[in-house]
This record gives structure tokens, C-alpha cells and sequence, in this order.
């Protein structure tokens, strides 16, 4: 009997050694020899039918049908440039963080915002700027809200102080007056009293927002237009 | 035949970063094996044709996923027989269910005696087609085109084992039928 299958001798199918015994056993047998003939007969009458030439090119990539999608075609583009990109992006972080490094910015947080400057606090140049606040509006920027606070019951202390002592003496003089005028001429005084009292009040509020501005301004470099 | 399969390798890589002129010469190549190994299964030029385009373009777009480049003929060869068995599915006209044609004592009935070489081919078409699909399809790979018994077993997916038995018993099949007729005439 045949050390290993005939038919995996002829198909190649053993190892060196394998074969070697297959040999020695075919010069011993002849109906393995008869047997291995005809396998090789098969095969061989197998083979005796050529191949085909192809009827036609098939059609290549290049061509329409074998064209991908342009959205194929973007991942494959992009992914075959990944390390083009990757060393691209690397370039420009790298140049950006060597350009900073080279101008020695300073950052600067406070309530009036960011400022960045470039090589030194002479050439500070604000680089967002904030608008200005609406006039009676809040939080006003350049102070904290305790010196805002301080600086309106400062000038509300002093003006009102002004004016009620304006207004007790025009009063004093009424009273004294009192006895000889009407009291429409009463009337009258009364209401330009009020109008001094309203144009006290208007003048405190121009002074609170020429205080806010200007500590808001003071922020500014010089130069830069107000 | 090194550097030819060192030249498959190169293009199989070129072709996998898009480039289409090196898949281009990959289809030179491999578009006549890929072509007779489908007109042996279906038996149609034009469909072995429309499959093999079809193979090809399959093989373009999945070329990315290929694992091992060194394995690009079986992983070829697999999706070209995937297409054979889709195509099967789809006309519901797999060769095994064609009864062939009886033979009027002609070509296929030529044991015992020799035959001319148009005549043993056409007795070798014949005998092929008296093998089951699996069988034909196991003897195409393992005698046409080379193919290892593991490699055979990856492109039909399935075991080493099964892949034997399908040749040896075609095998078996054929010998009685063409070893006569391959037999030098005294």
C-alpha cells in the first residue's frame, strides 16, 4: 500500500521527505505506477484544453463604470494624504508657537477684558475692544462694582449735599418772603424750585458718566482715539 | 516568477494608496485567469465577461481591506467565485440543475480508444460537465490555476478536508473518461 495518497503526490501536495517515500514504494509497485499513470493521463488530457483569450478588455478604472464615488474618492485622497497633513499641521504649530515665542506676548485678563501685547507694555495694543458702556448701565468696566459704588456715593454725597443746601436757602427766603407775596407767586417758586432740583439731579447723572467714561477710558493707550 | 510576484505586491500596493494605473496593469495580468476560471464554471462567455468586469471593480473598491497582500490570487479568485455563486442564486440556473447532454457515443464515450486533440478537448468539455459545480469548481483551481489545497479552501470557504474529497472523487470521475482518450494511439 502507498505510503501517502498518489494523487496528493501528483498535485504537489507533500513534503520533500513524503515524496522521497512515495518514489521508493512506485519502484517497487507497478500498480501504483499503472495508477499514478493515470492520474497523470487526466490531468494531462485536463490541460490539453487551453485557456480562452478574453473576448474584450475588461473595462479598467479609468474608465467611467470603474470610476468610486466622490465621496471614495475624498477618504482615499485623504487618507493617503494623512501624513502629508499630519506633517503640514505640524509645520504651522509649530511656526505659530515659534512666532510667540519670538514676539514674547504678554496676556493680560481683567474685567475690561483680554489684552495681548507683543514686546512689552510700552506697545501695549488692546486687542479686543470692549464698547463702551451705556450710559446708567451696570457693571461698568475699568472699576470694580465696591469702587463704582464708592465713586456714585461720593458724587451723590457731595452734590445732593449742594443742592439740599441750595434748596433749604432758597426755601429760607421764601419763608421770610412768605408774609408779603401770593400764593401763586408761592407757586411759581415752588416749581422753579423743582426744576433747580431736577437740573441738580440732571447734572449729579452728567457727572457719574463723565466719572464711568472716564475711568473706563483711562484703560486705553495713549493715542488711540476716544 | 519572483519578481513577478514582487511586482504584483508593488502594484497590489500602489493600487491600495488609489493608484489606478497600477490596479490597471494588475488587471492585464490577472483578467484572462480570472476570465477562464468563470467560463469553465458558467459556461457563457458573457456572463464569465460581465463577471469578470464585475470581479474587478469589487476588487478596486475593497482592495484597502485586503490583509495580506501575498494573498491577493485567492483573495481574487474568492470574489470572482462569490460572483459565480451570486449569479447562480440569481438566474436559479446552477449548472447541476441542467441535465447535459447525452452523448451520441462521440466525444465522451472515447475509452479504449484515441482521439484527435480537437476531439479530446471537446470530450474534456463534456467531462466536465458531468461533474457536480463544487466538483468542477475544485478541479479548475487545483489543475488550471494551481492553487494549493488551503488555498482552494479559502477561496470556496471550506474545509481542506472537503476540498479533497471533491478532487479526488472528480478525479475519479474523470480518469475513467479521459486517461483512455489522452492515451498516445499505438
Amino acid at each position: 500500500m502507498a505510503p501517502h495518497d498518489l494523487r496528493d503526490y501528483l498535485f504537489d501536495e507533500l513534503t520533500a521527505e513524503q515524496r522521497t517515500e512515495v518514489e521508493t514504494y512506485l519502484e517497487t509497485s507497478p500498480e501504483a505506477r499503472e495508477e499514478l499513470d493515470g492520474l497523470r493521463l487526466t490531468r494531462k488530457a485536463l490541460l490539453s484544453v487551453p485557456d480562452e483569450e478574453i473576448p474584450r478588455r475588461i473595462a479598467f478604472v479609468s474608465d467611467k463604470v470603474f470610476e468610486p464615488s466622490w465621496a471614495a474618492r475624498v477618504w482615499r485622497e485623504l487618507w493617503a494624504g494623512a501624513p502629508r497633513v499630519g506633517f503640514g499641521m505640524a509645520a504651522v504649530i509649530v511656526a505659530f508657537f515659534g512666532g510667540l515665542w519670538l514676539a514674547q506676548p504678554t496676556l493680560t485678563v481683567d474685567g475690561a477684558g483680554w489684552q495681548v501685547a507683543f514686546g512689552g507694555p510700552a506697545q501695549a495694543v488692546e486687542a479686543v475692544a470692549e464698547p463702551l458702556p451705556e450710559s446708567g448701565s451696570g457693571g461698568e468696566p475699568g472699576l470694580t462694582q465696591e469702587q463704582v459704588q464708592a465713586v456714585v456715593a461720593e458724587v451723590v454725597a457731595r452734590y445732593g449735599a449742594e443742592s439740599e443746601a441750595r434748596l433749604r436757602g432758597d426755601l429760607a427766603v421764601l419763608v421770610s418772603k412768605q408774609g408779603s407775596e401770593s400764593d401763586a407767586r408761592l407757586q411759581a417758586a415752588v416749581n422753579g424750585l423743582r426744576g433747580e432740583a431736577e437740573q441738580a439731579w440732571w447734572l449729579l447723572k452728567t457727572k457719574i458718566d463723565s466719572i464711568t467714561y472716564t475711568t473706563s477710558a483711562e484703560m486705553r493707550p495713549a493715542g488711540l482715539p476716544r | 516568477m519572483i519578481f513577478r510576484e514582487v511586482e504584483d505586491r508593488d502594484l497590489i500596493l500602489r493600487s491600495r494608496h488609489g493608484d489606478v494605473e497600477a490596479f490597471n496593469v494588475l488587471v492585464s495580468r490577472w483578467e484572462k485567469r480570472v476570465y477562464n476560471y468563470l467560463l469553465r464554471q458558467l459556461r457563457g462567455r458573457e456572463d464569465a465577461l460581465d463577471l469578470t468586469q464585475e470581479s474587478f471593480l469589487k476588487a478596486y473598491q475593497n482592495i484597502g481591506r485586503l490583509q495580506e497582500v501575498d494573498r491577493f490570487p485567492q483573495w481574487l479568485f474568492r470574489i470572482a467565485h462569490n460572483e459565480a455563486i451570486s449569479l447562480f442564486r440569481r438566474n436559479k440556473r446552477l449548472v447541476d440543475d441542467e441535465v447535459p447532454e447525452v452523448s451520441d457515443g462521440g466525444a465522451v464515450s472515447v475509452a479504449g480508444s484515441a482521439v484527435y486533440p480537437a476531439e479530446l478537448t471537446l470530450a474534456v468539455a463534456r467531462a466536465l460537465e458531468l461533474l457536480t459545480p463544487e466538483q468542477r469548481e475544485t478541479v479548475v483551481l487545483k489543475v488550471y490555476h494551481g492553487f494549493k489545497f488551503d488555498e482552494v479552501a479559502e477561496i470556496v470557504s471550506c474545509p481542506v478536508s472537503t476540498v479533497k474529497s471533491r478532487l479526488y472523487s472528480a478525479f475519479a470521475a474523470l480518469k475513467g473518461t479521459l486517461a483512455p482518450a489522452a492515451k498516445p494511439s499505438v
